[in-house]
């Protein structure tokens, strides 16, 4: 069996409600996350940087592109793929091995100190650790912090994904957002 | 906190936050309602939110890529793929690993590509790819990387490429942007791209990672057809659109790569063509040139907006030393419209021009003159003469080149080099179509319809092109590509049209494809051409003037010989006139062998007596010497001591030894190289030797009963590994079933191969294949009947081979090749000799022997003793049989014979047999056949009222099914023969212009039937309505059309009856002493021919000649000698006309002597003898003759009276045909006579 297929089978499985086949998927999206950055590394760009959008959609063409993936899979795939994102910056911020996860073991490789760009100064630690608190008091807020800022997606793909209006996602994400920066200038 | 406090804070929050900052305070106060918690808990929060900074607004950082990419895991170093090493990575490529690699085979480095598993699960897309890659490789371009294998492994698919030690374009960009750099590197992968493009090929993927660039400067284009492997998508549901397309139209994993260099029209789906790639060749030297992507964006869907909607900014405006000219290429070459893209040889052209003549300084990198790979010496001469013919013909002066040469000698290797220089320039259009030796000349038009479907596949535009201008071809070369309805209508039209047409339609397409840029056409092995193709060429030499058109041909001259080609015809008046020139290959001296050895073994040190033992064994045979020096190295004999890729070449024995064990033939070389092969190899290779020089896989995989799969990674292995065949093209079969069309790379290894099979072998594969090939053609199996029918016959099962070479000849039959027709029955003939004598073999026998007789009353005309046979052949075997339905076309076969040789009686005899059929049978289209037979008989026998009832009768038949009866009973439409016998018999019963509009109608309808053999009776019979007219230039032009005709197509005796005919017409002009001897000579060969037909009449028409010359004896013994033949043969439709001559040449032979009276007398006897046998028939045409010459007589005597009488009796008779010359002559004698009488319609008959 394809690689491709078995995401679109997993995809189903997990669409229809068996959660075992998340924990399945994850490897699958985690190599090909893996295999795409190698790929860019090839083509003889040390520097480049990879955009958490492009790089979640090429994995999704990648495995999903072939089979018919309703659109509930979609939502799911990018679901699993921000929660990887995430996974990998934590783990990294963190300088310690990764999780095991499905017996895809990782070990990311150290380097550079600015492994991660742009301005924000934010405690990657301490920002997972209030994730983790959010996400029981509001689910929903935690996963669009999650999309949003770990998955890259934008306002109108969390929309799409999550299935509520775009004003929502908006109004969430403030408060979340909020909530975050309190939770994180506590400590 | 808990959840429920969390919301309830969240609500008031977000409330708030919707409204402006300075009444939110007043609206918490509200909301939380003395809740001091909650109040607290709210505005701590909006505290934060309206805190400043950016907090969490970018994502978590672009990362690192290396941050997620592990270190490439190499999996395959050390390992070992089929021969391949793996020795380490190389890294660089798009799709799948590369690696640094070793054939352990060929002992030589070269590039491994390991293509992931989930790319190759398609395996149309596998073959496909492998297909195009393979094709691209094949073009020998020194800037296309060469492919040296594709092959599987358990790690997977994977593809061997040459080495290229450099860097990749994306490298060159980041380090170089000189517009020298640009000019370089740009023309070579424009010319690459020009290449394929002329090939048929698409690129798919250009972009910088798939450009190499060599150290030395050379750029190698790499990757060809791979994106053929991407997966394709099920249509896009509207949420999903965007993804979707990019799934289907890119590469997924480089994704972003591929989005970046993709065009407009493939970001809107739809679809790939060669403009693409020009597309994103213009993205790459924006690049070059700037060091800037023209639509850089940060998201894939940024990339597509920008492509499809943004005008790049001016190249300037990032680089001002870019020049004008080189600016606006690249942005043409970005136009969002596919078509207002520059082509890629024009690209090429253009880069090149500038790298010349521009501002800039001479590039900095070598350009090595593009070069096939292949080793050729010698042939320099040849070469500059095949490129003066070219340059002539870019020049708008076609020519017609032939190289010839004996097997073995590079004829091809010559000409196929020469186009493949051709190709890399991209300065033209190149088709080519080879000749078979097992059909040997039995097929119409082979070699120029494979040269057709080689112009028009893969290319839609000519395709179109062709379409619309060639149709009558079109549907010819299209049944393999595809659109079989369409396609189906078609043939049904070129089974209607004419060769006229066709080649009409032929010189419009070619002159349109050669407009722009010439078109080189070439012909293989034309010592195997039928006539029909040979024909077309010295019709296309015709046009040469104006058409930049270079026709190659290559051909063996001593084979030409033996078998009398009719090329050899043709070509000395092409040489005489200009447009030909012929190239003599001679063998290779030992000089030349030497400077190959020296190209071949660069630094070699072989002793200098070697390339003389080569030169002696192989007496200079090029492909023989290339050969033994393959073998010896494959033999280790020349052996490569020092392993470094040049020099170190060394001889492993001595010499003496070496000789011993050399072959002694080319023969002798192929057969020890097939039997380095394992068995299975061999057995493929016979199987496929079976099948021709050229080959199907899926044929010979059902012959053998192989896997198709197998059989096609087998035969690549034989084309890349042993060099024993070569791919050709893909193509579908009817059924569906996909095939590679293969060649052998020589046809002695054909030969050689076939020759090798035992007889009782031979036989079970010839079946095996004719099988396969019946059932890949499915209904369409009549189409290769000609294939069909040789199988069958080496089969040995003549049954089917003669049912083939019927089908074959019918086919042959339809697009009019009747000499093709006729040699095909004649095969069929020859196999069903082989079978016993049974009731199956007479039915088989006797629709051979018929459609051999019909063909040759074209190619040999009726009375040939050759067509009689066939006939009377068949006729045997309808009685042998019984009760055939055949037999009525028999008959009428036998019957037109004999008729022909003016042999009434037995004709007679034999029409009434037929008649007796029709009876029986009641069929409507017999009885008009019977009819017209009828209608002749009774013409030539002077009965024309029963001639006239038999005629009116053949006439009301539906004008259909004249046409669909005359292939099966009849070698004319037979609307045509009726019209034309009516004409005539009008015309003698006084109805001229009745039966001049009959003929003239009877051409009219011969113009639409498409067969050129009615339409030059009806041109005939015209001619001949005119002739009795007297209407001397008209008949003449009449004739002259037959004539046209004839240079075409086989006409028959119709040719020589209208030569006669035409003969006395100018003797009747001019009567001059060459022009009656001239006419004299046509009777006699009329007459030596055996076509007694109508000869009394055309004597009569001698004897008037004779006697306006005043040869008034000459003339009296024609006319004896025509009266003897009407008593002897019974024809007499003319006997009256000859009466009357007589008649004027006893008086005009008295004129000149004393016995005047006497001569009067006897001239009035043969005016009354006229005069009766006319009243006798009705003819009333040779009536008013008749009566004009007694009545001129009788004025002479003074009986004016009595002559005005008569005269004016036949006269007054007449109600049509004022204008003609007899009527015109009686008026103005009965004018003379005193009293013309006037009112000339009595209540005129209209007769018909």
């Amino acid at each position: 069996m394809s690689a491709a297929k078995s995401v679109t089978q997993l995809l189903a499985e997990w669409s229809g409600g068996n959660e075992a086949a998340r924990d399945e998927l994850l490897p699958l999206v985690y190599d090909e996350l893996r295999r795409l950055a190698r790929d860019y590394l090839r083509r003889e760009r040390p520097d480049h940087t990879l955009q958490p959008t492009a790089l979640v959609h090429e994995a999704y063409l990648r495995l999903a592109g072939q089979g018919a993936v309703n659109w509930q899979g979609r939502a799911h795939f990018f679901g699993i793929a921000a929660r990887l994102m995430r996974q990998i910056l934590i783990n990294h911020a963190e300088g310690r091995q990764a999780a095991k996860r499905g017996g895809a073991a990782q070990q990311l490789s150290l380097g550079a100190a600015d492994r991660l760009a742009g301005e924000s100064a934010v405690d990657l630690v301490a920002l997972d650790e209030a994730l983790k608190t959010l996400e029981t008091l509001d689910p929903q807020q935690s996963r669009i912090v999650e999309l949003r800022f770990f998955g890259g997606l934008t306002v109108e793909e969390i929309a799409e994904v999550l299935r509520v209006s775009p004003a929502t996602i908006k109004r969430e994400w403030s408060s979340a957002r909020a909530w975050l920066r309190r939770e994180l200038s506590r400590k | 906190m808990t959840p429920e406090h969390w919301q309830q804070v969240k609500q008031i929050l977000e409330s708030a936050l919707e409204l402006a900052p300075d009444r939110r305070a007043a609206f918490i106060n509200a909301a939380c309602a003395g809740k001091t918690d909650l109040r607290t808990e709210v505005e701590s929060l909006i505290a934060r939110h309206e805190q400043p900074g950016s907090f969490m607004d970018t994502p978590a950082g672009d990362l690192k890529a290396e941050l997620l990419a592990e270190q490439p895991a190499n999996p395959f170093v050390g390992q070992v793929l089929g021969h391949y090493q793996i020795l380490g990575p190389l890294g660089a490529g798009g799709m799948g690993e590369v690696y640094l690699a070793e054939d352990t085979r060929l002992d030589r480095q070269v590039a491994l590509k390991v293509l992931p598993a989930e790319f190759t699960q398609d395996a149309e897309r596998v073959r496909r790819f492998m297909q195009e890659a393979k094709a691209a490789s094949a073009l020998n371009h020194p800037n296309i990387i060469t492919v040296y294998d594709i092959g599987e492994s358990d790690a997977g698919r994977f593809i061997v490429m040459e080495l290229v030690a450099g860097r990749t374009l994306r490298a060159v960009i980041a380090a170089d942007n000189s517009v020298e750099t640009l000019l370089s590197l740009g023309a070579q992968m424009a010319k690459a791209l020009g290449a394929a493009h002329a090939a048929g090929i698409t690129h798919r993927d250009i972009k910088p990672d798939n450009i190499m660039v060599r150290d030395d400067g050379y750029v190698k284009v790499l990757d060809f057809g791979l994106a053929r492997l991407l997966p394709a998508t099920t249509p896009a549901t509207a949420h999903d659109s965007e993804a979707a397309t990019l799934a289907r139209q890119t590469l997924p994993g480089t994704l972003l790569g591929t989005v970046a260099y993709m065009s407009p029209e493939q970001a809107r789906g739809q679809g790939v063509s060669h403009p693409s790639d020009i597309f994103a060749l213009g993205i790459v030297l924006y690049e070059l040139a700037t060091g800037r992507h023209p639509f850089s964006a940060d998201t894939l869907v940024g990339y597509l907006h920008a492509i499809t909607l943004q005008t790049p900014a001016p190249l300037t405006s990032l680089q001002p030393e870019i020049p004008a000219a080189l600016e606006a290429l690249i942005l043409r070459m970005l136009e969002k419209e596919a078509s207002k893209r520059p082509a890629a040889s024009e690209v090429a052209q253009a880069l090149q021009a500038m790298e010349r003549h521009g501002t800039v300084n001479p590039p900095p990198l070598a350009i090595p003159p593009a070069r096939a790979l292949r080793h050729t010496v010698g042939r320099e001469p040849e070469r500059a003469e095949l490129r003066a013919a070219f340059n002539g013909a870019h020049a708008g002066r076609g020519a017609l080149l032939c190289v010839a040469g004996e097997p073995g000698i590079g004829k091809t290797t010559l000409v196929e080099d020469f186009l493949a220089e051709l190709a890399a320039e991209g300065q033209c259009t190149i088709a080519r179509g080879s000749c078979s030796e097992r059909l040997a000349g039995t097929e119409a038009y082979l070699p120029l319809l494979e040269a057709l479907e080689s112009l028009v596949q893969n290319n839609q535009s000519l395709a179109q092109t062709m379409k619309q201008l060639a149709p009558t071809w079109y549907a010819q070369v299209a049944p393999l590509s595809g659109d079989s309805e369409e396609s189906a209508r078609l043939l049904a039209e070129v089974k209607a049209a004419s060769q006229e047409r066709m080649k009409r339609e032929l010189a419009a397409f070619l002159q349109s494809v050669a407009q722009s840029q010439p078109l080189v056409i070439f012909f293989d092995d034309l010592q195997w051409s039928d006539v029909s193709t040979i024909d077309l060429l010295s019709f296309f030499a015709s046009k040469f003037d104006a058409l930049k058109v270079l026709i190659v041909v290559a051909y063996r001259p001593s084979d030409m010989l033996l078998s009398k080609h009719p090329f050899l015809q043709i070509r000395p008046d092409l040489q005489a006139r200009g447009v030909c020139r012929e190239l003599l290959l001679e063998f290779l001296n030992a000089a030349e062998i030497t400077e190959y050895l020296a190209l071949e073994f660069p630094g070699h040190r072989f002793p200098p007596e070697f390339p003389q033992l080569i030169h002696a064994k192989t007496e200079g045979s090029p492909l023989f010497m290339a050969d033994l020096v393959r073998y010896l190295r494959d033999h280790n004999v020349i052996a490569n001591t020092s392993g470094a890729q040049s020099g170190g070449w060394m001889l492993a024995q001595a010499l003496p030894d070496i000789e011993r064990e050399l072959p002694e033939s080319v023969r002798g070389m192929i057969e020890r190289k097939v039997a380095q092969l394992s068995e299975e190899d061999r057995k493929l290779l016979t199987a496929a030797s079976v099948q021709g020089y050229e080959f199907d896989s899926a044929v010979v995989a059902q012959a053998l009963n192989l896997d198709a799969d197998e059989l096609e990674e087998r035969l690549e292995k034989l084309e890349r590994v042993f060099a024993f065949v070569k791919l050709t093209s893909e193509a579908e079969f009817p059924n569906g079933t996909l095939t590679l069309k293969y060649r052998f790379v020589h046809v002695l290894y054909q030969n050689a191969l076939y020759a090798s099979l035992r007889a009782t072998r031979k036989a079970t594969l010839s079946r095996d294949v004719a099988l396969a090939l019946e059932g890949c053609y499915g209904a369409r199996s009549a189409s290769v009947a000609n294939e069909l029918a040789l199988l069958w016959e080496a089969a040995r099962d003549y049954a089917r081979a003669s049912d083939a070479f019927l089908q074959a000849a019918r086919n042959a039959v339809q697009i009019n090749a009747q000499r093709e027709a006729a040699q095909l029955a004649e095969r069929g003939l020859t196999a069903l000799h082989k079978l016993p004598e049974t009731p199956e073999r007479a039915g088989r026998e006797l629709g051979l022997q018929l459609t051999l007789g019909f063909s040759l009353q074209s190619v040999l005309g009726w009375v040939a003793p050759e067509t009689g046979a066939a006939f009377n052949r068949a006729r045997q075997l309808c009685e042998q049989m019984g009760d055939d339905p055949r037999l009525f076309a028999a008959l009428g076969g036998v019957a037109t014979y004999h008729f022909v040789r003016a042999e009434y009686e037995t004709a007679q005899g034999l029409f009434e047999q037929a008649m007796q059929l029709v009876e029986q049978s009641q069929d409507p289209v017999l009885l008009v056949v019977a009819s017209t037979f009828w209608a002749y008989v009774r013409n030539y026998q002077g009965e024309l009222v029963s001639a006239q009832q038999h005629g009116e009768r053949a006439l009301t038949l539906d004008r259909r099914k004249y046409h669909e009866a005359y292939l099966s009973i009849f070698n004319e439409d037979l609307g045509i023969a009726a019209y034309r016998i009516h004409s005539w018999c009008l015309w003698m019963l006084g109805y001229a212009d009745q039966a001049l509009a009959l003929a003239q109608e009877a051409v009219t309808l011969a113009e639409q039937t498409a067969h050129p053999f009615s339409l030059g009776s009806a041109h005939y019979g015209t001619g001949r309505v005119l002739y009795f007219l007297r209407d001397w230039p008209s008949s003449q032009k009449e004739n002259e059309k037959v004539f046209a005709l004839a240079e075409e197509y086989a006409l028959g005796d119709n040719l020589y009856t209208a030569t006669a005919n035409n003969a006395l017409n100018l003797a009747y002009q001019e009567p001059t002493e060459a022009a009656i001897e001239q006419a004299k000579q046509a009777l006699d060969s009329l007459r030596a021919r055996g076509v007694m037909l109508g000869m009394t009449g055309r004597l009569a028409s001698l004897g008037e000649v004779f006697g306006l010359a005043g040869c008034c004896a000459e003339g009296l013994e024609t006319i004896a000698e025509a009266l003897a033949l009407v008593e002897r043969t019974g024809e007499r439709f003319c006997e009256a006309e000859i009466w009357r001559i007589k008649g004027e040449l006893l008086l005009h032979a008295a004129a000149s002597n004393s016995q005047a009276s006497r001569a009067q007398a006897e001239a009035e006897g043969c005016y009354h003898q006229a005069l009766e046998i006319a009243r006798r028939q009705s003819a009333k045409a040779w009536e008013l003759r008749a009566a004009t010459s007694l009545a001129r007589l009788w004025q002479q005597q003074g009986k004016s009276e009595e002559a005005r009488q008569m005269l004016a009796e036949i006269y007054g008779w007449f109600t049509e045909g004022f204008d003609t010359r007899d009527l015109q002559d009686a008026k103005a004698l009965l004018e003379e006579l005193g009293q013309l009488r006037g009112g000339h319609n009595k209540g005129a008959v209209r007769v018909r």
